[in-house]
């Protein structure tokens, strides 16, 4: 007979809600709102995969709470060339096994993330850069790239480290955890899929010890439910607290929200690439000669028709924050040129007669009913925002994300809300993927569904991405903004706040990226 | 009965097909999962090698035969998201589901068929006033608002019972299983109550309907005049009549509950495949919808098997020859 090494902590917890017994402090029980799929971490890049294996495993670089690269397995990265980086790696790194981290284990993971063609969300994203990988010695390593890839580190840091010895392990062989071995500062204990994880503090972890003893990662999808869990005290810490929830946990003394801004980037997509827009109509419902959308003055009138601040407050409960531009506050490229505009109707107004259409048109609006929180909501306010505008609304049009995504993707439609999250230490990769002109090819602009196109603003963003002189690169970066978004190329429309809450004075670092690291939770007396 | 088992054999296979043509034409309609799940981060080239990887760039038809040509020799494919075969991913999570689902199902009966006898048989009395208007509201109120209730109540102010997964397990045949421990009972309690509510309430009203129905034809009265113990007369004449409308209820509502347990499952955070399905549609997951679908008509053309069986042996008249 065998029995789950739960070492009672449900037990304890329900011991806890119970009797009003304390569970040991060094004990963590973490409600996330995202299950496991994988636990191999060079499956998938999704959250799925790689939400847990940031504290089993290590990487090159350690992404810090404003976004920037921090040492991690690297110590030191510098090009020796435009196309040849050497990378020193940081002594006396012991994986979870006894087994002494090494280049080869790099070399070894990189080729790993590389070679798993049959998945959806490849890893070999953050791979795709590099010609080769040469070992030099046991701890330095010279990396050939395929083209001058300034922000090698930024995507090779995404990668995993896992030891050399496992060969060709499988996808089974780590989620029976046989190969779940890293350098993280916790190590894989059991996983029963679809309801917890647990992991344990690696005593051997090069950095700052780990804070917990245990941790049990337990998986409640269901918002509501995660909510309950902690005010019941079956949990610890709850990830994506609902937005609605929050004045309520707020007023309970037990209990403490951690909110920040995160990068999750809700913005308006416009059809800039047709001539007749399939969703866009005179002020009769009848389909228009030109499409409106193309020009920059009804672009502006449309964002300037927005109240970005009455959004966030009413209908995101004060946990957004008004949007200008598509890069975050501290990220890289971020404009000082470039607040959300203002909500002045009546230069809205005055934009459309100038621009012709003195009585509007008309338009229908999509969006995505299960991605982002309120999403569908928010859709309804700005619509109504731009029926005061002057605009004709004919529908606001919310489908399942699945549906969603590929209509927009094959641009079916005209006006639509979209959502990104870029947590990179700068805009390149965003600005080169989401807004220069769409070019299969070069694989440019691989996501600009409105089809903005601009050469200077694309001059900018490949100069940039060749730029190795960070300081360069940013003004670059901030120069591309400030073109895309003078002609609103695309709507910004607010960030998303990420929040947790935790119980028992226990803290967390509110972050940008949305991780829910364990490495972020801190016991109380720790403060 | 050889006959008749070997046709009904037939239909679900018929059935099994059809659902996969259905079942790749949808999905082939909406999109392909490359688009829903790859980094924004992705070159062009990187995107295009996995949709070649998977096979997306293929006609529908070519893509198809490759799925039955491999799906004949048992390897319906890996899901996208989990990386394992796909059958694997449903057998994992199955027991959980069965154990809640057959939980449900006893609670159902246990409490749904005596209640109901009592107001089928006492129509006027004040508790069987009371135990109609609680299957009113146990037919009436959503799945997941009372499961919501359940746990402000008994785990947020009460304190008395865990509201979050399936608690200490048993290992037995392979499988995990809650009922075996304490931990688990506690754990099985709120999301087994709070599925089989709906049951309940159905099981309550047919029971009463067919008493009430039953009580006044005339072999009841004969059995009466004949002098049986009311006792006998209830429990095997009057009870063994109005067993067939709940066996089908029961039976047909157990495929069911199975299949989409994704309410309760999801706010209890129980671990079984309700959610299953949810997700895999979500993110087009063929292999795993595919499979998933494949399991529930399994799951279905058996119990439908099992009812018409336990008919013959409630009511000799039913021959399965005559049965479609």
């Amino acid at each position: 007979m065998f029995r789950t090494k739960l070492w009672s902590a449900t037990a304890l917890t329900v011991a806890a809600a119970v009797g009003g017994v304390q569970a040991s402090a060094s004990d963590l029980v973490f409600g996330r709102s995202t299950p496991q799929s994988v636990l191999d971490p060079h499956y998938t890049v999704q959250p799925t995969g790689v939400a847990i294996a940031t504290d089993i495993y290590d990487r090159l670089v350690r992404f810090g709470l404003d976004l920037q690269l921090e040492p991690g397995l690297a110590l030191s990265w510098k090009p020796l060339d435009e196309m040849t980086w050497e990378i020193k790696l940081r002594p006396e790194v012991v994986f979870h096994d006894g087994s002494t981290f090494d280049a080869a284990d790099v070399a070894y993971s990189l080729e790993r993330a590389s070679s798993m063609p049959e998945s959806p969300s490849p890893m070999s994203v953050n791979v795709a850069a590099v010609e080769r990988v040469e070992v030099i010695d046991d701890l330095t390593l010279k990396i050939v790239t395929k083209e001058p890839t300034p922000l090698l580190m930024n995507q090779i840091g995404h990668v995993f480290i896992t030891p050399s010895e496992l060969g060709d392990a499988t996808t089974a062989d780590f989620n029976s955890g046989a190969a779940a071995i890293g350098t993280g500062p916790y190590k894989f204990v059991s996983w029963i899929p679809n309801e917890n994880v647990e992991v344990e503090a690696f005593r051997d972890y090069w950095g700052p010890a780990p804070e917990w003893d245990r941790v049990r990662m337990q998986f409640i999808t269901d918002p509501a439910a995660r909510t309950a869990a902690l005010l019941s005290g079956q949990v610890d810490v709850i990830d994506a607290v609902p937005p609605a929830d929050v004045p309520m946990l707020k007023a309970n003394a037990d209990l403490t929200v951690f909110s920040a801004p995160s990068v999750r980037l809700l913005y308006m997509h416009l059809d800039l690439a047709n001539d007749n827009s399939p969703w866009i109509t005179d002020t009769e419902g009848n389909p228009l000669e030109v499409n409106p959308l193309k020009d920059p003055k009804v672009r502006k009138a449309l964002s300037l028709m927005l109240n970005r601040q009455a959004i966030a407050d009413r209908i995101m409960d004060g946990l957004a924050a008004p949007a200008g531009q598509v890069a975050a506050p501290g990220q890289g490229g971020f404009s000082d040129n470039m607040p959300p505009d203002p909500y002045d109707v009546d230069q809205a107004r005055a934009l459309l007669a100038e621009a012709g259409y003195p009585d509007g048109f008309g338009m229908t609006l999509h969006c995505a009913t299960d991605r982002d929180v309120n999403t569908a909501e928010s859709a309804q306010a700005i619509a109504q925002m731009w029926a005061r505008g002057g605009i004709k609304i004919n529908a606001v049009d919310c489908q399942p994300y699945s549906v969603y995504s590929s209509a927009a993707t094959k641009g079916e439609f005209s006006a639509f809300i979209w959502g990104r999250n870029d947590s990179s230490p700068d805009t390149s990769l965003n600005l080169r993927n989401g807004y220069m002109t769409y070019d299969a090819d070069r694989g440019f602009g691989s996501y600009n569904r409105g089809r903005y196109s601009n050469q200077e603003f694309d001059a900018l963003v490949a100069a940039a991405l060749q730029e190795f002189d960070q300081e360069t690169r940013y003004q670059l970066l901030r120069d591309a903004t400030d073109i895309m978004i003078g002609e609103h190329g695309v709507i910004p429309l607010y960030f998303l706040n990420a929040t947790w809450a935790t119980r028992g004075g226990i803290t967390f670092d509110a972050n940008m990226a949305v991780n829910s690291m364990i490495q972020y939770v801190h016991p109380a007396d720790a403060m | 009965m050889i006959t008749w088992l070997i046709r009904r054999l037939f239909q679900a296979a018929l059935v099994l097909l059809s659902m996969t043509v259905l079942v790749f034409i949808g999905v082939n309609v909406i999109g392909n999962p490359v688009d829903i799940m790859i980094s924004p981060e992705a070159t062009q080239d990187v995107r295009q090698r996995a949709i070649e990887a998977l096979g997306f760039d293929q006609p529908l038809w070519r893509q198809y035969l490759t799925f039955m040509g491999n799906a004949l020799q048992g390897d319906i494919g890996n899901s996208y998201v989990y990386n394992q075969p796909a059958f694997d991913i449903i057998l994992q999570r199955l027991p959980a589901t069965l154990e809640l689902a057959l939980v449900a199902l006893f609670l159902s009966v246990v409490i749904g068929i005596p209640l109901g006898l009592y107001a089928g048989l006492y129509p006027d009395n004040l508790l069987s006033k009371a135990i109609m208007a609680f299957s009113i509201l146990g037919f009436s109120l959503p799945t997941f608002w009372v499961g919501l209730m359940m746990i402000m109540v008994f785990t947020v102010m009460l304190g008395w019972l865990p509201s979050i997964g399936r608690g200490e397990t048993v290992e037995v045949l392979g499988m995990r299983w809650s009922f075996l421990t304490w931990d688990g009972i506690q754990h099985l309690i709120l999301p087994a109550l709070n599925l089989s509510l709906y049951k309940i309430s159905m099981v309550m009203r047919l029971t009463r309907a067919g008493v009430r129905e039953t009580i006044s034809k005339d072999f009841v009265k004969f059995a009466r005049a004949k002098g049986l113990s009311p006792r006998r007369i209830i429990l095997v004449h009057v009870l063994k009549n109005i067993m067939i409308p709940v066996v089908t209820v029961i039976g047909l509502g157990f495929g069911g509950t199975i299949a989409f347990a994704v309410v309760t499952e999801s706010v209890f955070a129980w671990p079984g495949m309700g959610k299953l399905i949810i997700d895999s549609i979500n993110v087009l997951d063929r292999p795993m919808i595919v499979a998933y679908l494949m399991m529930i008509v399994i799951i279905f053309v058996t119990i439908n098997l099992i009812v018409d069986l336990i008919y013959t042996t409630l009511d000799p008249r039913v021959r399965l020859e005559t049965q479609e």
